[in-house]
């Protein structure tokens, strides 16, 4: 448990210390959010209804960033090999940056949903469950993710290899987290909440289960 | 001749005999019209597509369980990748020309056709990742994974889709059909997805013969190569 600990603190603390990295992220994700905008047209009265989606896309797509950094660092500092080396579980490898992406992605969404809720103009219900329920979305998003960024780091061509991968297996929580969010940061009315939650919730169990299984594979040799 | 001589031609014959049928022996259906005789083929697409990537999801696991053997379950997953792909591209094009018909659109975001959009996207992905990577072991054991993790996720994307369609229920895109279906077309639909499956079994076979002799070549090359 110690271990699992230094290893998030490694990862997640050598990440936010460089706030250059997260406000990069953010910049990008902001530059997203105002790009897909421009797919309406002014004044559209469409404009809470794509926000939640807008979200979601903005966050898909910073989150490949943060999945490639995830592996990038560790195979040049050579601390990978050095990793793997070590008595440390795979396990407790995966686990750890999976915490810690979910910490830097977690702070950009807690940043990002209420800019949303801003530039989109909807009328929200919750900022907070709003970013709660982007937490749940980035996690099964995340688990998926590390596990994915390993299969492709070997790759040529792994920045693509990674969204081709991952954007098709991550539907479900795309769908949940999607309706969730448009539920409170544009009132869409969901016939049962508590199925959204239990539904990504449940997205979340087996998504992080397979992969821990898989992870161990993934890293021989 | 022996009988592996037999089965293509097994397969050949069969789908000629599905064609004859499904163009003279089926009647024309009432309400659809012949643009229905396109189901003799989107039909046995479906099953052959679902049919592939259980072998990919089978043959993954026992990449990972029987490592001495990886090279075999890796073929066989490869192979059936790339049949399962073919497959769903003509299921997806002969269902999409049907519907323009039917419907009166290409394309639909109904539950069953978005979950074989992402289906056929995922193993596009599968396919994408082995021509980038360099052959060996490595390949065929995060080919293992992919497809493992497929086969999981796919039933999921499934019922996650279906659930945001009941979320606006109303927008179900209709299966015209009548009540009873004619004795000749049961006939005529039962022969063509025989004959497809025989095809299907052909062309997995091949083509994991064909994987097999250019393994082959590669060990030879390996211990002399080829000098310029």
């Amino acid at each position: 448990m110690k271990r699992f600990g230094w290893l998030l603190w490694k990862d997640a603390v050598t990440e936010l210390r460089s706030f250059e990295r997260l406000s990069t992220l953010l910049l990008f994700a902001v530059a997203v959010l105002v790009t897909l905008h421009f797919s309406l047209p002014p004044e559209s009265t469409a404009r809470p209804k794509v926000a939640a989606g807008f979200l979601w896309a903005a966050l898909l797509f910073a989150s490949l960033l943060e999945l490639r950094r995830s592996f990038e660092s560790e195979r040049r500092d050579g601390t990978l090999d050095g990793l793997r080396a070590s008595p440390l579980d795979p396990s407790l490898l995966y686990a750890g940056k999976v915490a810690s992406s979910v910490v830097v992605l977690g702070v950009l969404a807690a940043m990002l949903v209420p800019l949303t809720a801003v530039f989109f103009s909807g009328r929200p219900s919750g900022i907070a469950p709003a970013i709660g329920v982007a937490l749940l979305g980035i996690l099964g998003l995340v688990a998926w993710g590390t596990l994915f960024a390993a299969v492709a780091a070997g790759t040529r061509g792994a920045e693509i290899v990674l969204p081709v991968l991952l954007f098709p297996l991550v539907v479900p929580q795309t769908i949940a987290c999607v309706r969730l969010l448009a539920y409170y940061l544009a009132g869409d009315k969901l016939s049962s909440l508590g199925t959204g939650y239990i539904l990504l919730g449940a997205f979340d169990v087996l998504s992080l289960g397979t992969s821990l299984l898989l992870f161990d594979y993934v890293l021989e040799e | 001749m022996k009988r592996s001589d037999s089965l293509p031609w097994l397969a050949v014959g069969g789908v000629m005999a599905a064609t004859l049928l499904a163009f003279l022996y089926a009647p024309t259906e009432q309400v659809q019209g012949n643009i229905q005789r396109i189901l003799y083929v989107h039909v046995p697409a479906a099953w052959l597509a679902y049919l592939a990537f259980i072998i990919v999801a089978v043959a993954s696991i026992l990449v990972l369980a029987r490592r001495h053997d990886w090279q075999r379950f890796d073929r066989i997953a490869s192979a059936s990748a790339e049949l399962g792909v073919v497959f769903t591209t003509i299921l997806l094009a002969l269902g999409s020309i049907w519907g323009r018909r039917v419907w009166g659109a290409w394309w639909v975001w109904d539950a069953r056709l978005t979950s074989t959009l992402v289906l056929w996207l995922i193993y596009i992905g599968y396919l994408v990742f082995r021509a980038m990577s360099p052959p060996g072991e490595r390949r065929a054991r995060l080919s293992a994974v992919i497809g493992i993790v497929g086969a999981v996720d796919i039933p999921v994307i499934h019922f996650a889709v279906t659930w945001w369609r009941t979320l606006h229920p109303g927008a179900i895109a209709p299966m015209p059909g009548g009540s009873t279906i004619p004795a000749a077309m049961t006939i005529t639909l039962l022969v063509s997805l025989v004959a497809f499956t025989v095809l299907f079994a052909v062309l997995l076979t091949t083509r994991i013969r064909l994987a097999e002799a250019a393994d082959r070549v590669e060990s030879l090359e390996a211990l002399e190569p080829a000098r310029v």
